[in-house]
């Protein structure tokens, strides 16, 4: 089966900094892929080069069969079937809850606004926060703020979701509730790319772990063996810190 | 240890209250010797004035009263009938009236020059506003547009505008662009208000649509909404509330700088200043109402900026 997320030879340069180097990734239909790797080792600018918030040096990306830099695929089109979930949520602040969630669908998709309502309230009640929906982003907990950046996210039915470190800006006591949410979307069809240092829910849910350092991919495999035998130095003592903290 | 007293509130409104008090005093004995003669009972009638309606006989002929109603029979026959409605009557039933002779007169309330002058400030400072804004809003999205030719269009215009004085632009605005384009003054007047506030209101804007969060745009772009929806729904409605104060600011300073205007001879509050000086001589009256009248104005505008923070706090706390 053609991979839904296809990249190849990606380079990226912040001036002199190389930031990915020749990098290869491919993401099936379906799948659940987990990336780690220390601060700096390029994971966030990875996932970011997905949906075109960052543009590669070199290389190329194919997204469910478009050519994400050919002159024919409309960006904006494309980016409403690859969701993104923030570490600092990106809520919009002057909108109620439900105007965060409405505002897409009845904007870019130009659903009625009765059925994006609807919508967004079934979202909120599978986010377990449907009491919140008149408030403002200001008034709620960085655990709710995150399942509501979800819901928005999930309210434009997109095939890829991308969650770029979705629980580090979180206190300890809220990461439960977010990673809760997201193993349910992790059983469900969704196509999930996620870059998180949360090695339970990696464990738990992943069918892959990408191992990134310094710009590249180091190590990939199943959490099984990626946990129980980490092929590479690099891997192996980015476990050990990591696990024992 | 007992605060000091002059660190209480109330304390201090009443010393505020006595510094004014006293240098009103000064100012009124200051006035007296010079042997200043005030004046005050006349201002009220530049406000509002009595306005005489007379109604004259349009020929030689009799006057005859019938109810409500005034019909003049002319000496070659043709009667001529009026409505008496508001009118005091100046003749009795049966009189002889010659032509123009005042049969009856009302008194109507006018607008006086004041109340006139207040309203072109005020025409002339909403029409402004709503262009310099206009202007503003362009000229600040032409300079983030990231199109280096639109970037220095919108940047040599700010240049140009907020280095030449205020002054010299409504000359220029009236001398050469009014006599080569055939505008009334007025639109001179707006036209140069609107562009040198405009190149202000751009500044503003721009910092405040800069400093919104870079996340506000990642996660608008990663929903799919399209630049200008990016703009218009997310990023500008953020920058609006955060450049509220400054924006007031500018509007108030709008509002006090329409005053340049009555140098070309539009009738403007300050105009009509200068006019009742020359009629009445008493300066020191008419310009402190025509002050107390801008502030009015200036004060009302801060009161709606006050009120609409205070709602866009409520609303989210941006």
């Amino acid at each position: 089966m053609e991979p839904i997320i296809k990249m190849e030879r990606i380079n990226k340069h912040y001036g002199d900094f190389h930031a990915l180097k020749d990098v290869d990734f491919n993401v099936k239909k379906g799948e659940v892929v987990v990336i780690c790797g220390p601060s700096g080792s390029g994971k966030s600018t990875l996932i970011r080069c997905i949906n075109r918030l960052e543009d590669i040096s070199s290389g190329k990306i194919v997204i469910d069969g478009k050519d994400l830099y050919d002159k024919k695929t409309n960006i904006n089109k494309l980016r409403q079937e690859v969701g993104m979930v923030f570490q600092h949520f990106n809520l919009f602040p002057h909108l109620t809850i439900l105007e965060n969630i409405t505002l897409a669908p009845t904007k870019v998709k130009k659903m009625p606004k009765e059925d994006a309502k609807k919508l967004a309230m079934e979202l909120l009640k599978r986010v377990k926060i449907p009491h919140q929906a008149n408030k403002y982003p200001g008034e709620l907990s960085g655990g709710q703020k995150q399942r509501v950046a979800i819901a928005r996210t999930l309210a434009m039915k997109p095939k890829i979701i991308l969650f770029d470190e979705p629980t580090s800006a979180l206190d300890p006591e809220m990461i439960g509730e977010v990673l809760d949410v997201m193993k349910e979307l992790a059983r469900e069809n969704y196509t999930i790319v996620c870059v998180t240092h949360e090695m339970g829910f990696a464990r738990e849910v992943a069918d892959r772990i990408v191992f990134m350092d310094k710009g590249e991919i180091v190590e990939e495999n199943t959490p099984e063996e990626f946990f129980k035998n980490p092929k590479t130095d690099r891997a192996k003592k980015f476990l050990s810190e990591i696990l024992h903290h | 240890m007992k605060p000091s007293i002059f660190k209480n509130r109330r304390v201090g409104i009443i010393l505020a209250a006595l510094f004014y008090a006293a240098l009103g005093f000064f100012l009124y004995k200051a006035a007296s010797k010079i042997n200043y003669t005030w004046k005050w009972d006349m201002i009220p009638k530049y406000f509002v004035y009595e306005k005489k309606i007379p109604l004259t006989s349009p020929c030689d002929g009799k006057l005859e009263i019938e109810g409500n109603k005034a019909v003049i029979i002319c000496e070659d026959g043709k009667k001529y009938t009026y409505s008496l409605e508001g009118y005091k009557l100046e003749f009795e039933n049966g009189e002889f009236v010659y032509e123009d002779d005042e049969i009856a007169y009302k008194i109507k309330l006018e607008p006086g020059p004041f109340l006139l002058g207040l309203w072109v400030t005020i025409k002339i400072s909403l029409i402004s506003m709503f262009f310099a804004f206009l202007i503003g809003l362009i000229i600040a999205i032409m300079r983030l547009s990231g199109i280096p030719a639109f970037d220095y269009i919108g940047s040599v215009y700010v240049t140009i505008i907020r280095g030449t004085p205020l002054l010299v632009q409504l000359f220029i605005f009236y001398f050469i662009v009014a006599t080569i384009f055939d505008l009334p003054r007025f639109w001179a007047g707006v036209m140069s208000l609107s562009i040198f506030y405009g190149a202000y209101i751009a500044e503003i804007l721009r910092g405040a649509i800069q400093s919104i969060d870079k996340g506000q745009h990642e996660a608008a772009k990663s929903l799919g909404f399209n630049s200008f929806q990016r703009m218009w729904y997310i990023i500008l409605p953020q920058a609006l509330r955060k450049a509220l104060p400054a924006l007031v600011g500018e509007l108030i300073s709008l509002i006090k700088d329409s005053s340049l205007v009555s140098i070309i001879s539009i009738t403007d509050l300050t105009k009509v200043g200068r006019e009742i000086v020359a009629n009445t001589f008493s300066p020191f009256e008419t310009w402190l109402t025509v002050a107390a009248l801008y502030l009015m104005l200036t004060s009302v505008l801060s009161f709606i900026g006050h009120k609409l923070e205070k709602r866009m706090k409520a609303k989210g706390g941006i």
